[in-house]
């Protein structure tokens, strides 16, 4: 039997008004990704990709089209919708890791689950579950100035997971690590996907990355330009 | 409550900023409660001090009394009607008889009021016991200390008091000192001598004459007879101490307004300052599920978080020192016979739970404004503008 997908787009439009005129940010993009995919998002500066992640991770609206993520059309969705399906569903990992510098590790990673409201003994069997996917129980009470790149990174992987996601929307994770992290975090977020089936859509031009990647969606000037499924994926 | 637990979280990581907004709250906090315990303290203690040395259970005055007119004392007693003196005899109440007259100490002349009390009365807490000390030749007289401070006269000494009598005749005496008094009430004290009431009456030439009448304390109302005297409640009596303290309050409310304004300010600076600097922390949150409603509501408890931390510290840091001040006192810096009503000399600062919630929510109403008013900007954040640190 074949699956719905679970990000669905059509005909997708994003503009922007910059002074007197209309930026096109994204053309006609329709797409859609199933569960369990190790998608990318590649091209370069200004293509449209974090656009598209961000309408699929309803932090934006589509000025035309639709974008249907998990069965809910992200342009009618409401403020107060829009937040409970990013705090239910969605897992976020930023190019500057995000993490809130004055709570701990431990306190960053559980910050989701105390939105959604989870008890104390199920919040910290949750946080210490995620800390061990990513190698850092022993990091529990360091602050995120405390960290290197790499650990940081490691910390929003886990801050994305520890509510198990439907699905993990990653804009340039590795644009600020190394070869070595950079790797390391891939392998991981590859390691959740396969044993989660939890998908992932990332948005870069990291080489590095598109090596894990097993579909590849290259976008030019906010249009598709290639579409490739690779790796087996 | 998840809510608080974030705010709470977010002002102990804020760190040393958190710290000294709450420090300054505080402060405000410690010092609304301390000026305003002070004027509280000093009317409770006035009225209490009159009462025990002047008021009594509230007077009966002279139809032809009127404290604001100090030219015609004179004219100001009566004789008593006898049902006001029924109530001499049975000890409900006490005549003061007050007369205009001059002493002659050191060869300077001061103008004095004389002040003619029974030497047996038990109605004020003055020692007019001591004017049974007759002397041969002397008028025995009781003067305050502060007066006799002044004009540097001791016990023993002697003067020439002189006054005019009823028929205007003038008339002179020795007066002795045979008893220097202390009393917290100041307006008993300066240019006024104390002497028996019924040698005073034989001095002017008067018979049962007095100014007014001081009730015994608890001496029911109900029961003061009906007479062309006029009765004066403690509550009449005490009007300016009470305006006093009024005045004093009110005229505070500037500088109430200028603490609280500044404690305000840092928090307000505070919200201002993280709108800028936390955007992206905002965003983040948004990104994580959070609404914006309940993002305003986490920032505005941060901001009210202050005012709750002040009122801890300030009940760690101002208690004791509140409480010291209670028991010890302040001592007026200057002389309290400067000052036109009674006036004591330390002053016991008067907590009341009233005052001391009154100020609490005062002070925590206005830091929650002051927090959300910055914070009201977030109900327009786009979280992608938030995730670029750009505000909209």
């Amino acid at each position: 039997m074949e699956q719905s997908p679970q990000i669905v787009t059509r005909d997708l439009v994003k503009t922007y008004p910059i002074a007197d005129r209309e930026f096109k940010a994204l053309s006609d993009v329709s797409l859609s990704f199933n569960a369990g995919e190790f998608a990318g998002l590649v091209g370069p500066s200004g293509s449209g990709k974090t656009t598209l992640l961000n309408i699929v991770g309803s932090l934006d609206e589509p000025t035309s089209g639709s974008a249907e993520v998990l069965g809910k059309d992200i342009g009618s969705l409401k403020h107060v919708e829009a937040a409970a399906l990013r705090n239910e569903s969605l897992g976020f990992i930023f190019q500057t890791y995000n993490l809130l510098p004055v709570y701990t590790v431990y306190e960053n990673v559980e910050f989701a689950l105390l939105l959604l409201k989870y008890d104390a003994d199920e919040r910290k069997k949750m946080v210490m579950d995620a800390l061990e996917w990513v190698g850092l129980t022993d990091r529990v009470n360091q602050r995120p100035a405390q960290l290197s790149g790499g650990e940081s990174q490691r910390v929003a992987i886990a801050r994305a997971m520890v509510k198990k996601p439907a699905l993990v929307l990653a804009d340039e994770p590795t644009a600020n690590l190394d070869s070595k992290n950079s790797h390391h975090i891939l392998t991981t977020m590859e390691e959740l996907n396969r044993d989660l089936n939890t998908t992932f859509l990332f948005a870069t031009h990291d080489e590095k990355v598109m090596q894990y990647l097993r579909r590849k969606i290259s976008l030019e000037d906010g249009k598709v330009v290639e579409d490739k499924v690779i790796n087996g994926g | 409550m998840v809510i608080f637990k974030l705010a709470y979280r977010n002002i102990k990581g804020a760190g040393i900023r958190t710290w000294l907004n709450v420090f300054v709250l505080s402060m405000a906090f410690v010092i609304l409660i301390y000026l305003q315990g002070l004027y509280n303290g000093i009317g409770d203690m006035s009225v209490r001090i009159a009462v025990d040395t002047h008021y009594g259970g509230g007077q009966i005055w002279s139809p032809e009394y009127d404290p604001y007119d100090q030219l015609t004392l004179q004219d100001m007693n009566t004789p008593l009607p006898p049902a006001l003196l029924a109530l001499v005899e049975s000890g409900d109440a006490t005549p003061m008889l007050m007369y205009p007259g001059a002493i002659y100490p050191k060869d300077l002349r001061q103008g004095v009021v004389l002040r003619g009390l029974p030497r047996e009365q038990q109605i004020v807490n003055l020692p007019t016991s001591r004017l049974s000390e007759q002397k041969d030749g002397t008028l025995p007289v009781v003067i305050g200390s502060r007066w006799a401070g002044d004009l540097n006269i001791q016990k023993g000494e002697t003067f020439t008091l002189q006054w005019r009598d009823a028929n205007g005749s003038y008339d002179a005496l020795d007066a002795e000192v045979i008893h220097i008094m202390e009393t917290e009430n100041n307006l008993l004290d300066s240019r006024n001598l104390w002497i028996d009431l019924s040698l005073l009456q034989d001095m002017i030439g008067v018979e049962n004459a007095a100014t007014y009448l001081i009730l015994r304390q608890d001496f029911p109302e109900t029961q003061i007879p009906l007479t062309d005297w006029n009765y004066q409640s403690v509550y009449d009596l005490s009007a300016d101490v009470r305006a006093f303290v009024v005045a004093k309050s009110s005229g505070s409310v500037f500088f109430y307004g200028f603490l609280i304004a500044l404690a305000g300010l840092a928090i307000f600076d505070t919200q201002v300052l993280n709108l800028w600097r936390r955007k992206k922390e905002m965003g983040t949150m948004m990104a994580m599920g959070m609404t914006r409603g309940r993002l305003i509501k986490l920032f505005t408890l941060e901001g009210s978080l202050h005012g709750i931390m002040a009122a801890i510290a300030a009940l760690i840091w101002g208690g004791p020192l509140l409480y010291w001040q209670m028991t010890a006192g302040f001592k007026l810096p200057y002389d309290e016979d400067m000052i036109g009503f009674l006036m004591p000399r330390v002053i016991f600062p008067a907590y009341t739970l009233g005052l001391i919630l009154f100020t609490t929510v005062l002070t925590l109403t206005i830091v929650t404004i002051v927090s959300y008013l910055p914070v009201r900007k977030i109900s327009d954040l786009k979280p992608t503008d938030a995730l670029r640190g750009k505000m909209s």
